[in-house]
């Protein structure tokens, strides 16, 4: 847009020259209010009549009713809803350490759980091939190794060394599995071996997990010494139980495609008829159902391992069970019996 | 302002009308924050009865000093020595590449096996730099590949590069045993743990691939009598 120059100045200098005129009437104005009232009242007038002295009078009284009010205020609480009776006393959950001491506990008391699970498994001949049991008779041994050695540990760290099984694990998760696997028929065996493993991977996984949890760099050590050794079981069995797969799907190298023919059982059902046709339903078999691979991932996990057990057959769903590294609910804390 | 009818109140000793107020507000404010303070104590436990506080419930603290997460500086160095191993590693295994392998007459299983091992090693060289943070990525040693007898992956037949294989990582879960030992930071030592763990997997399975039986002599324990750190590790704090 265009703009004249020269009209804004003459627009300015008569907006100058009106304020001129209209000054002069204002400071009149001003003159004229304060005329009457002596000077050392003008600043009452002013302030609106709150001297210095009326200041603190009114900060004074404004402090002193706060403080009165609040003492005033009711100082119990009422009971908050009428009850009857007597009312139990409750227990607030306790907070307890989880300290080397603890770990090294709960590491003796699982070797001990899964030897206790091994010697099961022998007892009452669910596992029918000869490779695997001797390689059981071996990982039972090393465990009362490890046994032995996470129980001296607590010892020399001022623990009571645990020499028995883990009660939370034995009775809540691995006597329930054994259970299952005695009722599988013909799946009994692949279900044995599958726990095996399931056993091994548990174990290195929960020395893997201990490791950053223990305070002492030699206490790590002396956990990963054992956990490797877990691993090694584990991968042992894997090779033996699945040779065809050695490699898992999440270690960075896809399994080579399976020309062979499927493993799977095929059951029919149905009535038959008249017309030849049967319904054919795949059920997973035992082996099938268990992730068994000696190289897993490239990385230990410390995922759940999960666990398929019980009989095969249409209809049926098989116990998933989902084994877990001990954790808070498992330790066994140091007022805690074995 | 003083006026002569305060000072003489002041003389006789009596409290001004001001010094009234004063006092009055003084009083107030001390009553006020008296009173407000009193629910925060009653929480934290009556300090005036005589009976103490129950500990019967009381948790014992651990008086042990948690240990670092963070990687410390020591850990660092530690962590710089773990990478150029595994870049060694790494580095050996790429001389088994796919037409190496099938020259080798390996089938399927034990082919998948090496070209799982390469990217394992690559991956964990790849973890640690991340762990340690912003640097220039360490190169594989030439020392340490030939301490670990790297060139027998390139140059042997298959059984000599299945036992190199083997040895590689024999030597490897031992260093890294010996490192988890020594590392401070609790995420260094869980790094190392993640990996030293399946590299002691590696180590089973090329076993059991030269058809070595897993037998009664079989170790209970790991040991780091082969490790590299004893060695090629000088700490230079």
């Amino acid at each position: 847009m265009d703009f004249s120059r020269d009209e804004l100045r003459r627009e300015l200098r008569e907006l100058d020259r009106m304020h001129q005129a209209t000054e002069g009437a204002q400071r009149s104005l001003v003159t004229a209010v304060f005329e009457d009232v002596p000077a050392e009242h003008r600043s009452a007038v002013l302030l609106g009549g709150v001297d210095r002295r009326g200041f603190f009078r009114i900060g004074g009284l404004a402090v002193a009713a706060t403080a009165v009010f609040a003492a005033c205020r009711e100082k119990e609480p009422k009971d908050p809803i009428p009850v009857s009776g007597q009312s139990p006393d409750f227990e607030s959950a306790k907070n307890k350490p989880v300290t080397d001491i603890v770990l090294l506990r709960t590491a003796s008391s699982l070797e001990w759980s899964i030897i206790d699970v091994y010697q099961k498994l022998l007892n009452n001949g669910f596992i029918e091939d000869p490779a695997v049991i001797d390689l059981l008779l071996i990982f039972q041994s090393h465990h009362v190794s490890h046994a032995d050695a996470f129980a001296k540990a607590t010892t020399e760290a001022g623990g009571t060394a645990c020499t028995q099984p883990n009660s939370k694990i034995t009775h809540d998760l691995f006597d329930p599995i054994l259970a299952t696997i005695a009722g599988a028929g013909g799946n009994g065996a692949e279900d044995s071996n599958a726990f095996a493993h399931a056993l091994e991977t548990l174990a290195g996984a929960t020395y893997q997990t201990f490791t950053p949890s223990l305070s002492q760099p030699a206490l790590r050590r002396a956990a990963m010494a054992v956990g490797a050794i877990e691993a090694r079981h584990a991968s042992v069995l894997a090779v033996l139980l699945n040779p065809a797969e050695l490699v898992g799907s999440s270690s960075g190298s896809p399994a080579a495609p399976d020309d062979t023919a499927p493993t799977t059982t095929a059951v029919f059902v149905g009535v038959p008829t008249s017309t030849p046709a049967v319904t054919t339903t795949v059920v997973e078999s035992a082996a099938e159902a268990n992730i068994i691979v000696a190289i897993p991932g490239a990385f230990g996990s410390r995922a759940p391992i999960p666990l398929t057990v019980g009989p095969s057959a249409e209809g049926v769903i098989r116990k998933a069970v989902n084994l877990e590294t001990p954790s808070l609910n498992s330790y066994l804390y140091e007022d805690e019996a074995c | 302002m003083d006026n002569p009818d305060t000072i003489q109140r002041a003389d006789i000793g009596q409290p001004s009308r001001r010094g009234l107020i004063v006092a009055l507000g003084i009083g107030g404010m001390a009553t006020a924050f008296a009173v407000s303070a009193r629910p925060a104590a009653a929480q934290e436990g009556s300090t005036t009865t005589s009976t103490p506080a129950p500990t019967t419930t009381a948790v014992p603290v651990p008086t042990t000093t948690a240990p670092p997460q963070k990687p410390t500086r020591a850990d660092l160095e530690l962590l710089r020595f773990a990478e150029t191993v595994e870049r060694t590693a790494a580095r050996g295994y790429l001389a088994l590449t796919d037409a190496r392998l099938a020259e080798l007459g390996f089938d399927d299983p034990t082919t998948e096996v090496f070209r799982a091992i390469t990217g394992h090693h690559r991956a964990y060289a790849e973890a640690i730099s991340a762990l340690h943070g912003p640097t220039n990525p360490r190169s594989p040693s030439d020392e340490i590949a030939g301490a670990l007898g790297i060139a027998a992956l390139a140059d042997g037949d298959g059984p000599t590069v299945l036992e190199a294989a083997q040895n590689i990582e024999e030597i490897l879960v031992g260093t890294h045993l010996d490192l988890i030992g020594t590392a401070q930071s609790t995420n260094t030592a869980a790094l190392l743990a993640s990996l030293q763990i399946v590299e002691a997997r590696h180590a089973a399975v090329l076993a059991r691939l030269r058809n070595l039986p897993y037998g009664a002599s079989a170790q209970a324990f790991e040991d780091a009598a082969d490790s590299l750190s004893t060695t090629y590790f000088t700490p230079e704090l």
